[in-house]
């Protein structure tokens, strides 16, 4: 048993893209685009979501553009994706951001817009504690699941100094330089990032 | 046992494995790390610590001028800057400055990308190195990663197979071929995970830029790649623009594909990729009429000599609309003098139309010549989501043919009537 992470299902079709997730009529430099995210297909997403909730999505998750769009989710601490299927780069960047990505063939036809979830993220155990349901979605790739475990890419790169031959000193665990620009406020964010 | 797709055996060599099979987690080493937002990616170094160098200069490109042709925003401006010194900084030795194009398509000209190639960029549309026999795809987040360690992992990819036949009818082209496959034969998931690879007689007749457009569409279908084995016109392009060893690998003969689909192109009529999304395609019958403000001709799907050779056959001897404006963006330096040593250069200036130094063109709010709100516009790139090119806008995807006729008589019609 891994450690089971309990929040809301928000519930999203197929094909909803990163462009509907991060959306590039934002202002992209100074401010993360949360106030639009997902707007184009639930208005209410982002006033109603809070820490440690779950989206809940059909086929084709996060397709198209490969901006780094879980920078947003991330931004919200959103806890994690359960989806039918996810797009390829928006997988890998969401794990690596530090926000897993469950693919569970099936489990939109057991989540509907605001049930309560309980969710192993490792094992991939999902239980639907409004209804009862549970559904076990395919298991994480392990190199991912391990990149998240510590916190995500950023971390773990820290960690393993041997595969990083041009990089003069590593910056201790836990410790991220805040730096200026576009990723100046998700920064703040993983400054409180919790790693269980 | 039965042989190996080409992605296979080059995730097998750059793995040092003897074989891969698809599903397996592989470490692998690239030959490409490319990116157009370097601002995204290098402030993580900072993250990580302090960095001396990239992990090979040459195998680290930015292209600062594929989004950003000239800069219209401070912000833009300063991260420019802070691109070129960090190339500086870094060790990276090929910038793609501002005017020098669409990034991807310089990755190709400049001999970045070969056959058996490895290659990433940190933008959706590297599935387009595959055009050249190389296994070419994106990574964002992670390109910081890839730009330090020289190595990322993938998953194997299965390959299904596109097998297109036959010749197109006139007024009908490439970029057709490719919408109708993105929304009537493998839809916007039915290629998830998946290599794709195009092969067939009408693989053969196209030149590499025409290909050029089916391997960008592949993410449009939820592609890895879109591979097509190298042949005399592959190693003909590369003559000249590749200057280091390289090693073709092609699918074995007794290779499975998960799945394979038999295109006829002759039966293809021209084709419009509506809102929301670049797969729902209507037929040009049932979207003529539709009041177009802007014509775009460019983009990743649009933009070589042969597409503005397209739209001037439909021009010629005729007008742009008054209500509509078209937007010509060459895709590169040597697209642009290539069009002007043809006269087409000319000849769009001379009907009236708003001519663009080479980059990616606007397409998304990040480009310039993105709409006003509730306007329409019709163009020849990849992507019509909400949002992207203006708020609450309408955008339209077709071939130079359609797009030119559209600018002709400001509303979509049927190009083939106007050749």
């Amino acid at each position: 048993m891994g450690k089971v992470y309990q929040g809301k299902a928000f519930t999203f079709g197929d094909n909803v893209n990163t462009e509907s997730i991060m959306a590039s009529s934002a202002d992209h430099g100074a401010h993360l685009p949360i106030a639009e995210c997902l707007r184009f297909y639930d208005p209410n997403f982002a006033k109603e979501m809070s820490s440690g909730d779950f989206i809940v999505a059909g086929k084709n998750f996060g397709n198209s553009s490969s901006r780094p769009a879980a920078l947003v989710l991330k931004a919200m601490d959103l806890r994690a994706i359960i989806c039918e299927s996810s797009a390829r780069i928006f997988y890998r960047n969401t794990w690596n951001i530090g926000v897993p990505v469950l693919e569970c063939p099936g489990v939109l036809s057991i989540v509907e817009r605001g049930d309560e979830l309980a969710v192993d993220i490792e094992n991939g155990q999902i239980k639907n504690l409004t209804n009862g349901k549970e559904i076990q979605a395919e298991a994480p790739i392990p190199l991912l699941l391990e990149r998240w475990e510590v916190g995500g890419m950023i971390e773990w790169i820290k960690q393993h100094p041997e595969n990083y031959p041009t990089v003069i000193k590593f910056h201790s665990a836990g410790v991220r330089k805040n730096v200026e620009g576009f990723f100046g406020e998700v920064n703040e964010a993983d400054a409180v990032h919790d790693k269980g | 046992m039965g042989g190996h797709t080409a992605t296979e055996k080059i995730l097998a060599k750059k793995s040092g494995n003897k074989e891969v099979f698809p599903g397996d987690a592989v470490i692998c080493d690239l030959d490409l790390v490319y990116h157009h937002s370097p601002w995204l990616a290098i402030p993580l170094f900072d993250e990580i610590g302090e960095v001396g160098s990239v992990f090979d200069g040459d195998k680290v490109t930015f292209g600062l001028g594929h989004h950003v042709c000239l800069p219209s925003t401070q912000e833009y401006a300063t991260f420019l800057k802070q691109s070129r010194e960090w190339a500086k900084k870094y060790g990276i030795r090929h910038v793609y400055d501002m005017g020098t194009g669409n990034s991807h398509l310089l990755m190709l000209e400049k001999g970045h990308v070969f056959p058996g190639a490895l290659c990433v960029g940190g933008d959706s549309h590297a599935t387009v190195y595959g055009v050249l026999g190389a296994f070419g795809t994106a990574i964002t987040y992670e390109v910081a990663d890839a730009m330090l360690s020289g190595k990322t992992w993938f998953r194997v990819p299965a390959t299904v197979r596109i097998r297109l036949e036959g010749a197109t009818q006139r007024g009908v082209c490439a970029r057709d071929v490719g919408q109708h496959l993105v929304g009537d034969v493998v839809g916007a998931d039915g290629a998830l995970w998946k290599t794709i690879d195009y092969t067939g007689s009408y693989i053969d007749s196209l030149s590499i830029m025409q290909r050029s457009i089916l391997s960008f569409l592949a993410v449009e279908m939820g592609g890895v790649t879109g591979f097509m084995e190298p042949d005399r016109k592959t190693f003909e392009y590369i003559r000249n623009r590749v200057h280091v060893p390289y090693e073709a690998e092609y699918n074995d003969s007794d290779c499975a594909f998960e799945k394979e689909w038999h295109v006829d192109v002759s039966k293809i009529e021209p084709l419009v990729g509506c809102p929301p999304r670049p797969s729902n395609n209507k037929p040009i019958s049932e979207v003529e009429g539709v009041k177009i403000d802007q014509a775009y001709i460019g983009g990743c799907t649009g933009s070589s000599t042969e597409d503005f050779r397209m739209a001037a056959e439909i021009l010629k001897g005729r007008s742009i609309h008054p209500d509509t404006r078209l937007i010509i963006v060459p895709g590169t330096q040597e697209i642009l003098a290539e069009m002007r040593q043809e006269g087409l250069l000319q000849f769009f200036e001379d009907i009236g139309a708003i001519i663009s130094a080479p980059y990616c063109g606007p397409c998304q709010m990040m480009c310039y010549g993105f709409l006003g709100e509730g306007e329409t516009m019709i163009g020849t790139h990849p992507r019509n989501l909400p949002g992207r090119a203006g708020v609450n806008v309408n955008i339209f995807l077709s071939s130079p043919y359609t797009v030119a006729a559209a600018a002709a008589n400001g509303r979509i019609v049927d190009p083939r009537v106007m050749l």
